[in-house]
């Protein structure tokens, strides 16, 4: 693959001199040259033009393809003093580039293409394992308004419990006629590791939509689909030891959606999975069989919205490429009600509980969440000034005989916003208290205090904006009369020195006071940042940037320091 | 074979940077997904370190897969656990379908237990995927090493 792209850039430089190509030799469909209209064809000469044409600014919809992209250069010097066990960086210099291509291409009647890849090379650690060049991703899609076809990375999705993930394959999306439509993946989710003990995992999946009461004018979009995922891996993997485990998980499920005009909505999903964790175990031997169930139903009258999902799974139910939570049933009831431009109520209550049949838990823990919350506008002159008061009660119990999970999570606070002379100002408190009854000297309680500043102003008639953002945190616990005291700061801001030099600069401050002695620390990270914007058409910028973070630890050895420079060029084409 | 695709590579973006004397183009897709990308995980984490329940609610999906108010509750008692000191990341991947952006990418975050004040360090691979909704990009799904939980 690689050197095929070697060669398509070799083809690529050369054809930036007009002169190698003096003649017309194939063409596709028939060649009105002066049309504009949409499936013009266009000849072989005049798709390479318009592919090698950076300079002309054409749009897309005047040429038959382009290719754009980026490219990233750049050096970074890192040194670590004091206890660099904490630190990620290492002294030295490293080193980065990156080249993102983007390929779109007309094709025949009104299909596209539209190709991606992205490289890079870099000696840094903490981002890349290897430092040779490596193709991080790549991606090729043929598509029309209705079917599209993709190669290489792609994020493929069927329904939730199904299959929701980033692979690498083919995927298809046909639409059959306009009340069906198909869509199949075959895929490897992950390629094989021998180090890490892992083989390569394929997903396999098929889904069919169908649309229903297209022509009502009471019932809207209804659908219905069906789907199927099978994750396996791929035991044939070469150097593969016995060590490896070998998944099988397959989900089965039907989804759908349905709309009554607009006061009733229904969304649902159930879905039957199929799991063996190794084939090769000799332990492990049977498959495991699990269900699960999705519903969520909305009922709107005027301004007010009612909701329940309900969600249940059992604890053998798993989905390797889905997303599912396991051994739980859930109710979940929200009421939203406008009673007018200034006043606004939100509540939610949240039961669930888990240990269903076939549990292997010890015990069932049941959770009961309740949360209000109201959105103000008190002067119905100034849309600006804004207040919204919360609060929530969790409790959570188990039902062994000493309910040994016990615990109590209340929460409470409100906020204030406003715009006062092209500044935005904002105030928050919220007091949180978690009473644990089981195992008391786990309880802490909070003071939460929080403000925002931001403002734009002109320094030397160019712009200039600030943000500040301090907070204060007071802990109390059980055992200690005395308090943790963590103070923040945020600070940040821009400067438009030129039409193509900014500045960026900021400031970082963490400052926890530990009623423990000698266990405080505050934390300083300050970067200053000048970005300068190259050439007429500002597709080139060189940015040099700076970083220091200090910590400070009240135990002196464990302070460390951390110096970064870096320099980047990124051209724009 | 492999030793001429850096010069090859580097002829080209000199070529390149001479041909683009005159004119920028509009829409550079693969670059802007990768921008956006990088700019979503940064706000999100930065929101992340002053925690808010109520205020963090507005940056994830109604319909975040699994369940939006267990994930809230994980970062809530992963935010009262350890307190979020510094993060870096580098993209991998960023895949764009219809209304979703899938990012993965592998991140280190420095985090500072309550208790004890112990400076912890993690590292991980994860995947964070956005859906768009209301012209907002909301945190739908999160797979693999969670940049968030403790």
């Amino acid at each position: 693959m690689l050197r095929k792209l070697c060669i398509f850039l070799t083809v690529l430089i050369l054809s930036c001199f007009d002169s190698v190509f003096s003649a017309e030799v194939y063409y596709f469909g028939s060649a009105n040259q002066n049309s504009t209209e949409p499936g013009r064809a266009y000849t072989f000469k005049e798709r390479l033009d318009d592919l090698t044409d950076f300079s002309s600014g054409r749009s897309l919809s005047e040429r038959s393809g382009k290719i754009s992209g980026s490219i990233l250069i750049q050096a970074e010097y890192d040194k670590v003093l004091g206890n660099k066990s904490k630190s990620f960086l290492r002294t030295g210099w490293d080193y980065l580039s990156e080249i993102n291509l983007n390929l779109q291409e007309k094709l025949w009647s009104d299909y596209s293409l539209e190709g991606q890849l992205m490289m890079r090379k870099t000696d840094n650690p903490r981002i890349e394992v290897r430092s040779d060049l490596r193709v991080k991703e790549y991606s090729l899609k043929i598509s029309n308004p209705d079917n599209l076809f993709i190669f290489g990375d792609f994020y493929g999705e069927l329904s939730p419990f199904t299959l929701g993930s980033s692979l690498e394959g083919h995927s298809g999306e046909i639409k059959l006629n306009p009340t069906s439509e198909i869509k199949y993946v075959l895929a490897r989710k992950s390629s094989a590791d021998i180090a890490a003990g892992i083989y390569q995992r394929n997903v396999f999946g098929f889904k069919v939509d169908t649309f229903l009461f297209k022509e009502s004018e009471i019932v809207s979009n209804a659908r219905i689909g069906v789907q199927a995922v099978t994750n396996q891996d791929d035991s044939s993997t070469a150097g593969a030891t016995s060590s490896f485990v070998d998944l099988r998980n397959s989900v089965f499920s039907v989804d759908g959606d349905i709309s009554f005009v607009r006061f009733f909505s229904l969304n649902y999903e159930v879905a039957r999975s199929i799991y063996l964790a190794d084939e090769d175990s000799e332990t492990i031997k049977d498959q495991s069989y699990g269900s699960a169930a999705h519903l969520a139903a909305q009922f709107q009258v005027n301004q007010t919205i009612l909701r329940h999902v309900f969600n249940y799974a059992q604890p053998d139910f798993y989905t390797d490429s889905g997303s599912s939570s396991r051994d739980r049933i859930q109710h979940q009831l929200t009421l939203d009600h406008r009673f007018n431009q200034q006043l606004s109520v939100s509540l939610m209550e949240n039961y669930y509980w888990d240990h269903l049949s076939k549990s292997t838990l010890s015990k069932r823990t049941i959770n009961d969440e309740k949360s209000v919350s109201l959105n103000i506008l008190p002067l119905s002159q100034r849309e600006t000034f804004r207040t919204r008061v919360y609060s929530s009660y969790n409790l959570r119990d188990s039902d062994d005989i000493i309910n040994s999970l016990e615990s109590r999570t209340f929460t409470a606070g409100f906020s204030v916003n406003d715009k006062y002379q092209d500044a935005d100002i904002g105030f928050s408190y919220e007091y949180r208290a978690f009473t644990s009854q089981a195992d008391k000297s786990l309880s802490d309680y909070f003071n939460r205090i929080g403000m925002t500043l931001a403002r734009e102003y002109s320094l030397l008639q160019k712009r200039l904006y600030l943000s500040l953002n301090p907070a204060l945190d007071i802990r109390r616990t059980k055992n200690d009369s005395n308090h943790d005291l963590n103070i923040s700061i945020s600070f940040s801001g821009q400067y438009d020195l030129a039409a193509n030099i900014i500045i960026r600069f900021g400031h970082n401050l963490i400052d926890s006071n530990s009623a423990k002695a000698d266990n405080g620390y505050s934390n300083n990270r300050s970067f200053a940042e000048v970005d300068w914007t190259i050439g007429k058409n500002k597709n080139r910028h060189l940015v040099l940037r700076g970083d220091i973070n200090r910590y400070s630890h009240e135990d002196g050895a464990l302070s460390y320091k951390e110096r970064q420079a870096v320099i980047k060029y990124i051209l724009n084409f | 074979m492999r030793k001429l695709y850096i010069p090859i590579i580097a002829v080209f973006c000199v070529i390149i940077a001479g041909c683009a004397s005159v004119h920028s183009f509009a829409d550079i897709s693969i670059t802007d997904e990768r921008n956006l990308a990088q700019k979503l995980i940064e706000d999100d984490f930065s929101a992340f370190s002053q925690f808010s329940k109520q205020f963090f609610s507005q940056r994830v999906s109604e319909s975040f897969i699994p369940d939006k108010a267990s994930f809230l509750n994980e970062l809530e008692n992963s935010f009262f656990t350890a307190l979020p000191i510094d993060m870096s990341f580098s993209l991998d991947k960023v895949l764009v379908k219809g209304n979703k952006l899938a990012a993965t990418f592998t991140w280190q975050k420095k985090v500072s237990l309550r208790v004890s004040n112990d400076l912890i360090l993690k590292e991980g691979m994860g995947e964070m995927v956005y859906i768009k909704e209301n012209n907002k990009w909301l945190i739908y799904q999160v797979r693999e090493d969670s940049l968030f939980t403790f």
